[in-house]
């Protein structure tokens, strides 16, 4: 049987930034993308959750990296998409996809 | 430290985020949110970004943040907290079933432990009380007694002229005398009661606390009489009775104030305090008039300038040269070291001493120590039994550190268990126990949070140290051994089984070895010859009225036939204070040795019933008494010991004229030795001159019978001849006995806590013996059924518990030998340690051991061996 793929709406977008980012992906850079560039506003704690239930999942690994004297002398955990999470975004692109095309008036 | 710089971010808010944050995320989140900060710094005002870092603090609080993440291990430990309440319960079960199905064990083991709880908390109480004494005095640090010589008593000059001197360093200089028990006469009602009298600065120096009356105006008045709550309920019924009047020898004394009760742990203990204010036998300041307790309240901490200078003021007023061998050594005592660190004579009485306190200590660890062995020792040998269960619980998923914990928990049970019923025992046998080591802990004391909170931590460490053995053991079994039922108890833990029963035994002998050999001593100091007669002696104070009409006193005091002898002297003989060098005339000055003198009238040596080696007493043949005018040789009486110094016989040494300091003295008579001072001190080249003038003492010799209506009688004609004494009578016995008070006490505590010590050890052979009975059931019926005799299976059980007895007297003898004979080496005359007492204490140690075997034993071996082997 096909391997099914479970993504929150949330999930979803974060998974997406993290997968932009390539190794630049952590808590803040993730947050700052999405208010600024999606101008949403979100919470730091709720993405911080989210990268974690990602990871949990397995569309995301993760290592402790990069401390710079603006954060105080803390490492990132630097979020990663896997295979997994690549085929999970391929997947959902590929459903929407088909969905799409089901709409005439949309068309372009 | 930091400065605050406006570029950080709240500290409080992070260590509030650290605070919640579970330690594996606090690094990542944390630098996010410096990060953050940093970021919002740059766009808005620092406050602001503050006020944003905050908020995301705030907001990070989430399940997320806070639960602990898991390692994958932990499975069983999933759902945590929930879990180990419901185990907890389930020990706490098990612990209680375990108890109720071996009701024999848990008294054994509930006794053990209570009764080493108990006696060593009322020993700690004991110790603890001792430690307090005079530790409420608010000036306490700047409060010194001072005094000269090895006495605790000054003349009255002292304070006074010390005050007068140093204003500046010394904010008040008061003293104190003791006249023990007093007649008071209120309306129509006398009683007698103890009474002290001090200048009126003492309540600005101690801390009483009054209870009606003020501290300034109290003692201010002549004739103005302090009385504490407690007296004044016992005799008057109120403490309404402020301005009443009361009569003491005839006199009118005011009542000015009432005391709350004096602390019972203040040395200073009194029902009354006068007022010394205008007391004839104070007023004029004297060297000769020494019988005051001076105290001085510093205005700032003692210190060596002043040391010096009040030596060298003193020794002027003495005329003696300060930096001379002869200056007087003068010692300062602060009020705390009162009642432990002062051994000089004319102690107030009531003092103690430090070696008692380590002593009771270490008795109170000793016995604590044997009550955790039992436990251990019990706790181990049912390790059979509880093997299964151990096994089982690992089987089913339990932990090695959760077993620990188990067994660590039950020992909890058993010695709070214990605590509850030490508790109830103690407040039981606290009057008892302050009877038999003499002080008065109050039952309040009991209610106290520090006493609970000691009570709890003594608990808590004695849980641990009998339970984490017990725990390590049974913790660690093997479940597939258990379970097959093959736990063969191993060498090595038996061997410390063995080594802990050896040191109970070591410790119980050397306790029965130790009070022995006090007892030994006591009762060897109390019937020792002390080469005169003390018993029936009364002695008190005398003045110049006195001292005047002694003729007719005497006269008075012979008409009653009760009265057997009277005589005055400087000194009692158990109180010698006066020292002096003597020699030969023709020997030279280098020879001059010390020696202690007392002076008496010629019915001294007849009253005291010394005897007489050589020559004669201060009554010359004719019946004529030796001179004692000026410009006469005076005449003395000498020790054997100082004939010895001397360097002649007894017979060669009458008639002898000899130098005393720079004058001469005629011996007349040489008396056998005698003790003037404790056992513990050798005997000293002792010379008794004759005598009529400077006594300070009147002693009687009474008949045995109606002495209280003799005393009567002695009081009235002392009043009679000298009507402002005060008839502050004791028995030279009693003196003689307070020397002995620490003797006493020890040898009373040391055998009640050997004998518990004792019990101890037998309860935990007890436990043992039916154990080992049980578990070796099947090898004994093998052994009855291949024929041994019922002698050959009691031999063998109890040649184990022998041997180990037989170890631990060998440990402990030697040992007790070594330290009773270091104590024992403070008295110059002493009982020499015989092989009786070691052999008694071996004998008894063997006989309460084969005693409390016996029963098991016998049991055991007469079973009938079919019906332990049917089963199998």
């Amino acid at each position: 049987m096909k391997k099914r793929y479970y993504l929150g709406e949330f999930e979803e977008l974060v998974l997406l930034v993290v997968a932009g980012l390539q190794e630049k992906a952590y808590g803040l850079s993730v947050t700052q993308i999405i208010e600024k560039d999606l101008k949403r506003p979100i919470n730091m704690s709720a993405v911080h959750t989210c990268l974690y239930r990602l990871e949990e999942k397995g569309y995301l690994t993760s290592k402790l990296d990069g401390a710079t004297n603006k954060r105080g002398g803390r490492r990132k955990r630097l979020f990663l998409i896997t295979t997994e999470g690549k085929m999970a975004l391929q997947e959902v692109r590929n459903q929407r996809q088909f969905l799409w095309s089901k709409i005439p008036s949309f068309q372009a | 430290m930091r400065p605050k710089d406006k570029s950080y971010p709240s500290k409080l808010a992070t260590r509030i985020f650290r605070l919640y944050c579970s330690e594996e995320l606090v690094e990542e989140i944390e630098g996010d949110l410096k990060e953050r900060f940093q970021d919002h710094l740059e766009q808005f005002s620092s406050k602001k970004a503050n006020r944003l870092y905050w908020l995301n603090v705030l907001k990070f609080f989430s399940w997320h943040t806070i639960k602990p993440r898991k390692s994958y291990t932990s499975y069983s430990n999933q759902s945590g907290l929930n879990h180990s309440v419901i185990m907890f319960r389930n020990y706490f079960k098990i612990a209680i079933r375990n108890a109720k199905k071996h009701k024999a064990y848990t008294a054994i083991n509930l006794l053990g432990l209570t009764l080493g709880l108990t006696s060593s908390i009322l020993i700690l109480l004991y110790v603890n009380h001792q430690l307090s004494y005079d530790q409420f005095h608010e000036k306490q640090d700047k409060i010194y007694r001072i005094s000269l010589y090895d006495w605790a008593i000054t003349p009255n000059i002292v304070g006074p002229a010390l005050k007068r001197a140093y204003s500046e360093e010394i904010q008040y200089s008061m003293r104190m005398a003791f006249f023990g028990k007093r007649i008071f006469n209120y309306e129509d009602e006398a009683f007698t009661s103890t009474m002290i009298y001090a200048d009126p600065d003492f309540f600005n120096v101690f801390s009483f606390q009054f209870l009606s009356g003020n501290k300034q105006s109290a003692l201010a008045n002549p004739n103005s009489l302090v009385v504490t709550k407690e007296a004044a309920l016992k005799y008057f019924g109120t403490t309404d009775i402020v301005n009443s009047t009361v009569q003491i020898a005839g006199e009118n004394y005011q009542i000015t104030g009432i005391l709350n009760n004096i602390p019972t742990n203040s040395t200073i203990q009194f029902d009354f305090l006068g007022s010394l204010v205008d007391k004839r036998w104070v007023k004029k300041e004297q060297w000769s008039n020494a019988m005051f307790h001076t105290f001085l309240l510093l205005s700032d901490d003692l210190n060596p300038s002043l040391e010096s200078k009040v030596k060298t003021h003193l020794n002027e007023l003495l005329e003696i040269p300060a930096d001379s061998e002869d200056a007087a050594p003068v010692n300062w005592l602060n009020i705390k070291d009162l009642h432990l660190r002062s051994n000089l004579s004319f102690e107030m009485g009531n003092t103690s001493s430090m070696s008692g306190v380590y002593i009771f200590s270490s008795i109170a660890l000793l016995i604590l120590i044997m009550a955790c062995i039992n436990y251990v020792n019990l706790a181990t040998s049912r390790s059979i039994e509880r093997a299964k269960e151990v096994g089982m619980r690992k089987v089913m998923g339990a932990r090695k550190k959760q077993l620990y914990y188990q067994f660590l928990g039950e020992s909890l049970i058993y010695v709070f268990g214990s605590l509850i019923f030490s508790f109830a025992l103690i407040l039981y046998l606290l009057p008892s126990f302050n009877q038999l080591a003499g002080v008065t802990i109050e039952v309040s004391k009991l209610w106290s949070l520090s006493f609970w909170s000691g009570m709890l931590s003594l608990g808590l460490i004695i849980s641990f140290l009998s339970g984490f053995y017990p725990a390590i053991v049974l913790s660690a079994f093997k479940p597939v051994n258990t379970l097959k039922g093959s736990i063969a108890a191993k060498g090595e833990k038996k061997l410390l089984k063995k080594g802990l029963i050896v040191l109970q035994f070591t410790i119980s002998t050397f306790l029965l070895v130790s009070t022995l050999v006090i007892g030994e001593q006591l009762s060897f100091i109390q019937n020792k010859d002390l080469g005169y007669a003390k018993d029936q002696i009364v002695y008190f104070s005398i003045n110049d009225d006195l001292r005047k009409n002694f003729e007719s006193f005497k006269n008075q005091l012979k008409s009653n036939p009760r009265i057997h002898a009277i005589s005055f002297s400087n000194s009692t003989p158990l109180n010698v204070g006066s020292r002096g060098g003597t020699k030969r005339l023709e020997h030279s000055s280098e020879q001059f040795f010390t020696t202690s003198y007392l002076k008496a009238d010629e019915h001294f040596i007849e009253l005291m019933q010394m005897k007489i080696l050589a020559g004669r007493s201060f009554v010359r043949n004719d019946g004529s008494i030796d001179d004692s005018e000026e410009g006469k040789i005076p005449a003395v009486i000498i020790n054997e010991t100082m004939s010895q110094q001397l360097e002649w016989t007894p017979e060669e040494a009458i008639n002898k004229t000899i130098n005393y300091g720079k004058n001469e003295v005629l011996i007349v008579g040489v008396v056998a030795d005698f003790h003037s001072s404790s056992l513990k001190n050798n005997i000293e080249p002792f010379m008794i001159t004759y005598g009529t003038s400077n006594h300070r003492y009147a002693l009687i010799k009474l008949g045995t019978d109606q002495i209280n209506e003799t005393l009567g009688f002695i009081e009235d004609q002392t009043l009679a001849s000298a009507p402002g004494l005060p008839f502050d009578f004791r028995f030279l016995d009693d003196q003689f006995n307070r020397m002995y008070r620490v003797e006493a006490r020890l040898s009373r505590i040391f055998s009640i806590f050997s004998t518990i010590a004792i019990l101890i050890a037998t309860l935990g052979i007890l436990g043992l013996i039916s154990y080992m009975a049980l578990n070796r059931a099947k090898e004994i019926s093998i052994r009855k059924v291949l024929g041994a005799s019922v002698q050959n299976i009691l031999t063998l059980i109890s040649s184990d518990f022998l041997k180990l007895v037989g170890l631990a007297l060998l440990i402990a003898l030697p040992s007790s030998y070594f330290i009773m004979n270091n104590w024992l080496a403070d008295y110059a005359y002493r009982i020499t340690i015989g092989t009786e007492i070691l052999i008694y204490a071996s004998v008894a140690s063997i006989a309460i051991t084969l005693l409390t075997i016996s029963y098991q034993a016998i049991k055991t071996a007469l079973s009938n061996p079919a019906n332990v082997l049917r089963s199998e």
